[in-house]
This record gives C-alpha cells, structure tokens and sequence, in this order.
C-alpha cells in the first residue's frame, strides 16, 4: 500500500516548504495540494516550492479543474513544476464543483477532451481545445493523469483514461468496492487492465492512541463533512449504478445514509472543512468509523487492510482540519505505514 | 535625472534560470521584475514568480502582462496574493485585454477589464468582490495589491488613468507614441478627477547595450517585430485619437508605418519573439533606433533622458530575444543604470 498526503487548506505559504519536507521524510509517496482559489495558497506556488524542498515525493494537485483553469495552464504549469522537480509531478483533475468554487461541475464530454488536450500538448503535440490547435514551444514530457470520480459515469471514463483515480474523500468500503466495480468497467471497455491504475482512496487518518479523543473527533468530523454530503449527492442521481450503491449500504449499513442527509442538509459552504461548523456538529461516530480513519493504530489497519482486499492502492489522507499537522505526520508514518511496508 | 527601472523575463527559459537571472536583475539595481504570461511559449508565470520571489530581497515582481481569459479573475487574485505573502508584500499585478500573441484567443473587451480591475482590487482588499454576477470573498487574502495595466489602445489607456495603480504602456520607446498614450492616461484621470501624477507609467522598449550594432541589431529586431507590427495594426482603427497618433507618426517619421506594415506583412504567430525570422529581418534600423534603445551606454542615456523629460519616471526592458541575458542584465546595470541615480 502506498500513502499520499493533502495539504495547502489553510497553510501559510511559508508553512509549505517544512511541511513538504516532513511528508517525504515520514514517508508519504505522494504529495497533493488543495485548489481552492477562495480558501487557499495558490495551488502552483505551492506546488512550486514543495518541489524545491524535496528530492523524490511525487507532487500533484488535490485536484484542479477545468473551470477556473485554462487546460493549456494546467498542462503548462504543471510541467514547469515537473522540469523543476526531475520529472516527479502529475496532474490531479476532477470535474470541478461547489466547493468553494463559484462553478458548477463541467460536463462528462468536455472533461474527456481535457484530459486528451493535456495528454498530447504536454507530450509535445498539436493538442486541440475547442477548435484551437494548441502548441507548446518547449514542453515535450507527458505527465501522468490522476482524475478525481466519485459517480458511476466519471469513474467509467477515468477507468478508460486516467493513469490513476483519486476516489472522493470517503473510504468507505461498501462505497469503495462498488467504486472499483466502475472504474473496471470503463477499463474493460478500453481494454485495459484495471490493475494498471492507481486507485487511491481518500479519508483522514488521525491516530489516536493518546491525546485526547474528542479533540479528534471533533478535528476529523470537520472533513468528514465532505464524504457525508458526497454519499447524498450520488444517492439522489437515478441510474441503476446508483440504486445498486443504496442497496448494498443499507444492507451493510443500516441507519448510515439517514445519518448522512442531516449532515447534507445542514452544509453551507461558507463552513466549507472548519471544525466546528454546524453540520460537522452531525458527524455521527458511524459516518466516523465508516468513511475516515480515526481511532487506534490496530482499527486504522484494519480499515486499510479492508481496502486493499478491494483492489485499492494508494491512501490518501489529508491535514486540512488537523491542529497538529506536522505530528500526525510523523504519528502516521510511524504507526500505520510500517504495517503495510512489505 | 533620477529613472527606475524594470527588466521582463521569462520568454524562454526554464523555471531553474529563473533563480539566478531575478538575483541578477536585483543586484543590477532594477526597481521590478516582470514575466511572461502566455502559457504556450513560456513556463507558468506563478511558478517564475514564486522563484524570483524566493531568490530576492527588494525588487517589486509582477505579471507582464497577464489576462483576464486564460486565468479567471479570482486566480489572479489569490495567485498574486500568495506571491506577496511569500515576499512580504513585493508582488503587484500586470493586466492586459489579452491578444492573439500565441494564445488561441481574442482580446477581451474594455468593458470585461474594468470589471477584472475593480474585482480584483475588491477581492485582495478582503471585501466581498462581485464577478460576473457571483460574489467571491477569500478566506485568507487582504492586502490590497496593485493593478497595472499593459497595453496600446486609447481607451485601455484611459481605463487606466480612471483606475489603475500603473500603466506599462506599449513595447514602443518613441517618444511621440509614449507622448500621445500618456496624453491619453491624463484624459481617464481628469474624466474621475484623479490627478494623473499618482499614476505609475512605464514605457517599454528593449535595452541593448552595444559597441557593434550587427550581432545587437539581430537579437532586437526579434523583439522589435512587436511594437513594429503592433504600431502598423494599431492605426488600421479608425477612431479620433488612432487619426491623431497616425498624423502625428507620419509627420515627425515620414515613411515609418510602410516599413512597419513589410513587419507585419511578414509576420505568423510561430515567429514570435524569435529571432532570424523573415518578420524580424524586415525589421529596419529606423525602426530599432525609434522603438528601442540599442547602442552604447551614452547614446542609450541620452534616449532616457528625451524619455524621462516627457514625466516618464520608470523604463521598462526585457530580456526575451537577447541571447545572454544574464550579461545583459549586469551590462545595464553597470553603465545605463549609474546615469539615472538621482
């Protein structure tokens, strides 16, 4: 199993070069920032100086969009970052959406020909976007291509073209297995095998087995917001994937989606990743033991165990709405990592 | 006569170059450091900054120019915002309309810029900022930045006299085009009652100090296509003030825009800023000698002071086309800035 880490949410910018070093020495595989242009540090100076502080971690975005960005910035900033970091960057993308971002999400069809654009621009090409030929004077490394899905159709496409899927930040595994089931789906469809793609789940993991508990509840239920809401987003779109999804959780996790709509209903995204916002006052110890990763060192394996059967590969925790970011770092890469180093 | 100085960089080389060559700019006593915005030519212009910033002590750095189509307005902000916080406070902002120079993209309208100005002044100010019928507050940015604006028109020039920080007018150091734009910054200011002295105007034009004039005249002609083409195009418009600038060219230059429009003639978007192309060997000596500033230290100061007489207080150079720029950098530094201390 590989880990990842997400940060920038609410970084100084000079915060990030010490808390990129520290994630390559806990050793964390893979470094994301947060592109939230409302909420945080601007995701390519970031990015930026993570690669001049570090030598190996692989760094990406958690995740852009092709709404607020131009896809011929994305593709041209992100491979300024990788001829400065030897090659050690990739693309994070998802469609976009409300968080924080005054948008809404691009349409499945536009989000393929992006994801094409930056493949053949950034590997040198004439790329074309919206009936521009586009050409990069100097670029000639293709990037690897992460997507961030989390409904039946995107996890199709990023199993017919991503080279990884970042699945949306809930590590449940009833929600994760049926998430695999998906993206092999789409890889079948191309003829590719499923097992090609890096399949990273996302939930925070906040060891606990000492300080105190409640403090990290209450730290951990301000992200858990976003899986909680997520979950309801899905459920309400009709489509036989999606009847399949609340079948199986309400089989294997009676009560639990109930729970998560009072979390819904109760978002505002002005709270968007505080603790203490009202609807993470609703996080239920279910939504908790289901979706993150919080509690003893033994009950985080498990969970990570659990996945791994599934088919995923990578984990990729976050350090938004944690006090002690550099410590729960370091509490990581000592108690959770070594399990899974073999 | 006492001028401060500005050298835009970041044409052509790789992010890592940009480390030594924005020490060098600093060192050679230039007041602010400006880079490329356009994502097929050059490497991202966040990424160029945040390594100039993190390289150097003083010098202002901003954008030269960007526009408010490849980048939304509040990437912009909180791009620009991050590079001041990581430079204490060193970062402005550099605007155009954008334009067809390598980017697939038409210049946006006036009216869309004003919105980008005031929005952007609005939001890194830490207020509610209003964009296209959506309002967007920061969670983190607000210091106010400054705005510059780049470009040619008279109407652009007026907009910035109504509300911009600064103006770098066109790549064109002819006296009688900075005189008629700078006539035009007055109009906007004295239209909103501001007094045009707050203004920061910058004219523009390639400095290249030079004993023999052929290998000199090479490496600026590349960049001299610019304000040759641009000039011709400019008065193909037919508007009261575009009427005024073409008498007052044809009278004090007779022939001038002829050989501007065999540049033009020439010209294809893959010459731009290269050198030895057939656009940039239509280029004339009449034309360097007016536009730019090629020759020894003495002839150079003697075109800054005519320059500097018209209230011109900042000239701006680049480094796109010349082929050691870190030696140029130095040589400017060494015998054109002295003449200009006090």
């Amino acid at each position: 199993m590989r880990f990842a880490v997400g940060m920038g949410r609410n970084l100084r910018i000079d915060e990030v070069a010490e808390h990129s070093r520290l994630a390559e020495k806990t050793g964390f595989d893979y470094l994301t920032f947060v592109d939230i242009p409302l909420l945080n540090r601007d995701v390519y100076v970031m990015m930026g100086i993570a690669a001049l502080n570090t030598k190996h971690i692989l760094i990406g975005h958690g995740v852009t969009d092709p709404y607020t960005w131009h896809p011929s910035v994305i593709a041209n900033a992100t491979a300024t970052i990788n001829e400065m970091s030897g090659g050690r960057t990739f693309v994070g993308i998802g469609v976009g959406g409300l968080w924080g971002k005054v948008m809404n999400p691009q349409p499945l069809n536009d989000f393929r020909q992006v994801v094409n654009f930056i493949r053949e621009y950034s590997s040198g090409n004439p790329a074309e976007w919206k009936g521009a030929t586009m050409h990069s004077e100097w670029i000639k490394n293709q990037m690897k291509i992460y997507m961030a899905c989390g409904g039946p159709k995107s996890l199709q496409l990023g199993g017919e073209i991503a080279d990884g899927v970042i699945l949306t930040s809930n590590a449940d595994p009833v929600t994760m297995k049926w998430r695999i089931e998906q993206i092999e789906k789409g890889a079948e469809k191309a003829g590719r095998d499923p097992n090609d793609i890096d399949v990273w789940a996302r939930g925070m993991i906040y060891v606990t087995d000492q300080g105190d508990y409640q403090q990290a509840r209450r730290q951990v239920s301000g992200y858990a917001v976003n899986g909680a809401i997520e979950v309801i987003r899905l459920l309400n779109r009709k489509s036989p994937e999606v009847e399949e999804l609340r079948r199986r959780m309400e089989k294997a996790e009676p009560g639990l989606i109930d729970q998560c709509q009072k979390v819904y209903n109760a978002f505002d995204p002005k709270w968007l990743e505080h603790v203490d916002a009202p609807a993470a006052n609703l996080i239920t110890d279910d939504i908790l033991a289901a979706q993150q990763f919080l509690g003893k060192p033994d009950v985080i394996c498990e969970h990570i165990d659990k996945l791994k059967q599934i088919g995923i590969k990578t984990i990729g925790t976050v350090t938004y709405t944690i006090a002690d970011k550099k410590g729960m770092m370091e509490e990581i890469s000592k108690k959770i990592m070594p399990y899974f180093r073999n | 006569m006492k001028m401060e100085f500005t050298v835009g960089m970041g044409r052509d080389e790789s992010a890592l170059d940009i480390a030594e060559l924005s020490r060098t700019a600093e060192d050679a006593g230039f007041t602010n450091l400006t880079f490329v915005d356009q994502p097929n030519m050059s490497r991202d212009v966040f990424v160029c900054m945040t390594i100039a910033a993190l390289n150097t002590r003083r010098i202002r750095i901003g954008q030269g120019v960007t526009d408010p189509y490849t980048y939304h307005p509040s990437v912009t902000a909180n791009a620009t915002a991050t590079v001041a916080e990581l430079s204490g406070g060193r970062a402005f902002v550099g605007l155009g309309a954008g334009g067809p120079w390598g980017k697939a993209m038409k210049a946006r309208s006036l009216q869309e810029v004003r919105e980008c100005i005031e929005f952007i002044k609005a939001y890194t100010s830490g207020k509610d900022a209003q964009f296209r019928g959506a309002t967007m507050h920061s969670e983190w940015v607000g210091k106010p930045l400054k705005v510059y604006l780049g470009g040619y028109g008279p109407k652009l020039c007026q907009l910035a006299g109504e509300l911009a920080d600064g103006m770098m007018l066109a790549s064109n150091a002819d006296p009688v085009h900075i005189k008629w734009q700078m006539e035009q910054i007055e109009k906007g200011a004295l239209k909103v009652g501001r007094d045009p002295s707050e203004i920061d105007i910058w004219a523009r034009g390639m400095i290249y100090v030079a004993e023999s004039k052929e290998q000199a005249k090479r490496e600026v002609s590349g960049y001299a296509v610019n304000s040759s083409s641009a000039l011709y195009r400019h008065t193909l418009r037919q508007s009261p003030e575009i009427i005024d600038l073409t008498e007052r060219i044809n009278k004090a230059h007779p022939g001038l825009l002829e050989e501007c429009k065999k540049v033009h003639d020439a010209w294809t978007p893959d010459q731009h800023e290269r050198r030895g192309t057939p656009a940039s060997e239509a280029v004339t000596d009449r034309i360097i000698d007016l536009q730019h500033l090629m020759g020894t230290p003495e002839d150079i100061a003697e075109k800054l002071e005519t320059i500097g007489g018209l209230g011109i207080k900042t000239f701006a150079t680049v480094t796109y086309t010349v082929i050691d720029k870190k030696g140029m950098v130095k040589e400017i530094g060494d015998k054109v800035l002295p003449f200009f201390r006090n």
